[in-house]
């Protein structure tokens, strides 16, 4: 933590879990976290995260499947391609590829100042609502790309990469987190209810959900969000956001493990990079015991 | 002076070579300016300015009672003043109109590939050789990754990969199967070096050519982390592309 927060002090780059430590209000609270964190006395005691899931299954409604109605139409395709496709239609800046012309370069210019001025505002606007109603603790931070940052994405995703095959047809609009919206919450529970209000208060809007608490990722299982992409529409245009979902435990685990091993900002060695992967395991272990005791408690 | 809106924001500047990997600029605090009008102005100057510089570039914001000004992040005024009045370079480039790719890049990507699935398959078969009563899982593959700093030029950027593979030992005791993982990698040629102990167990280094394992062993779980070196293509007409250590 002192080479993460040193790296933040130096202005390359900064976490929400060095921001949160270097805050005397949430300092406290980080604390904690971390240090529970850093004694792993609950997946110490199995032989891996899958035994634990498996030992613990989570309780409520955080760890229901995705139904097929929010993801997929009922003839199965992708409902957030399906959006793209007729948004595409009304708004020819989202078919814009890498090579723009002039004319396309200006169409970009108005949909990085729309990105900014119209539909990060109101996102933005939506999610502290709800997030109001969460009580004090929860946070919201927002962001949006600008115009050489979205091209530079298409770009990348138009070539070959390693691990990353090409894909020809990908286009403005298929960025669909050129705005994000990141809401903290401080445990399970108001993540529970969180995820409630979103589902109720947008219906239709969500295109996507990704519940990484019901349906951890392959290869990375111990990583813990819910990534929700949400419709938006501002002067009669559509577009996106993504707004993700995640607990202050969880956001701090990945926020170590982010800038250590996933992107080793911070060069450690295997004994470091041992206790971070740990980490990760017990803030999933924790985030899953704090539904299953809630739900005791009658919660 | 300093504006009362209780829904003033603080802008985020961060830039960077690669979409994928942004650092801090700078920030605007809106509560600082004496109205909304003039705060949205400086934000549109810096916005301009970036812009016609031709930077990679997002914003981040936080509004109301989640507004929190960074720490150790210089402000609008004073990266003005460094970089647009006193002429100090950027250190980030701007994005070329065009790609130009290196020669041997898609060699490389090829390269690069076919390494990850035939590494990750020896490191599977490895630990179920020595453990082949016991459940295996992978708990960090995220494949190929760029493992240098983003950059406009391609030929720059770096790629390798990483994979930690489970074994749940039940009760067998740390020492035994830290032998047993050490005995098998001998026999594919790995060189170990001497056992060690760490603070939660025992663990052996080793390396082949210039991939590196390190296998980790504790009560009820063994971790083997496998490490590749680093893929690059220079941008030198005709040339091939390079394996590097880490």
């Amino acid at each position: 933590m002192v080479r993460l927060l040193a790296d933040h002090a130096a202005t390359d780059h900064r976490l929400n879990a060095t921001e949160a430590l270097l805050d005397p209000g949430r300092r406290p609270r980080a604390l904690d976290l971390l240090v529970e964190l850093a004694r792993t006395a609950t997946i110490s005691q199995y032989g891996s995260l899958s035994d634990f899931l498996v030992d613990n299954p989570g309780v409520g409604n955080l760890f229901d499947p995705v139904s097929d109605g929010i993801n997929t139409t009922p003839d199965g395709a992708s409902r957030m391609k399906a959006f793209e496709a007729a948004a595409r239609l009304r708004d020819s800046v989202r078919a814009v590829g890498p090579n723009p012309t002039p004319t396309e370069l200006t169409l970009l210019d108005d949909y990085g100042i729309r990105l900014r001025r119209r539909v990060l505002p109101a996102a933005k606007r939506e999610i502290a609502a709800l997030a109001e109603l969460l009580g004090g603790q929860a946070l919201v931070s927002a962001r949006a790309k600008k115009v050489n940052d979205l091209l530079n994405k298409v770009t990348r995703m138009t070539s070959d990469r390693p691990n990353r095959p090409a894909r020809p047809d990908y286009r403005i609009g298929d960025i669909i987190d050129a705005v994000g919206v990141r809401l903290t919450v401080p445990d399970m529970a108001t993540l529970e209810i969180a995820l409630g209000m979103v589902k109720e208060r947008f219906g239709d809007r969500i295109l996507e959900i990704e519940n990484m608490y019901a349906q951890p990722k392959a290869q990375a299982p111990s990583y813990r969000v819910i990534p929700i992409i949400i419709s938006i529409e501002t002067d009669g245009l559509p577009c996106t956001y993504e707004l993700q979902l995640t607990t202050q435990r969880a956001s701090i685990a990945a926020d170590i493990e982010h800038n250590t091993i996933y992107k080793p900002y911070v060069n450690i060695d295997e004994i470091q990079e041992a206790a971070v992967k740990d980490a990760m395991r017990e803030a999933a272990a924790l985030d899953q015991l704090e539904s299953i005791e809630q739900d005791d408690d009658g919660q | 002076m300093g504006n009362n809106n209780p829904d003033a924001s603080v802008w985020v500047y961060e830039y960077g070579e690669a979409y994928d990997d942004l650092r801090p600029a700078f920030f605007i605090d809106e509560r600082i300016y004496s109205d909304p009008d003039l705060a949205e102005t400086v934000v549109e100057s810096a916005e301009a300015a970036l812009t016609r510089a031709g930077i990679i570039y997002e914003v981040e914001v936080t509004s109301g009672k989640y507004a929190t000004r960074p720490i150790g992040v210089p402000t609008w005024e004073e990266f003005k003043q460094r970089h647009f009045v006193e002429g100090v370079p950027l250190p980030v480039r701007p994005q070329p109109r065009e790609l130009i790719l290196p020669p041997s890049w898609q060699q490389m990507v090829r390269a690069v590939d076919e390494a990850y699935a035939s590494f990750r398959a020896e490191l599977i078969e490895l630990l179920t050789a020595a453990f082949p009563d016991r459940e295996l899982s992978v708990s960090w593959d995220r494949g190929p990754l760029r493992r240098s700093p983003g950059s406009v030029d391609w030929s720059e950027e770096s790629f390798g990969f990483e994979i930690t593979i489970d074994a749940s030992i039940g009760d067998l005791p740390a020492e035994v199967a830290l032998d047993r993982v050490s005995a098998t990698l001998g026999q594919q040629g790995w060189q170990l070096a001497d056992p060690v102990e760490v603070r939660t167990g025992v663990a052996v280094r080793g390396s082949r050519g210039l991939y590196t394992v390190y296998a980790d062993a504790r009560p009820l779980r063994l971790s083997l982390v496998g490490k590749s070196p680093l893929w690059r293509s220079p941008a030198d007409p005709g040339s091939d592309f390079v394996i590097e250590p880490r």
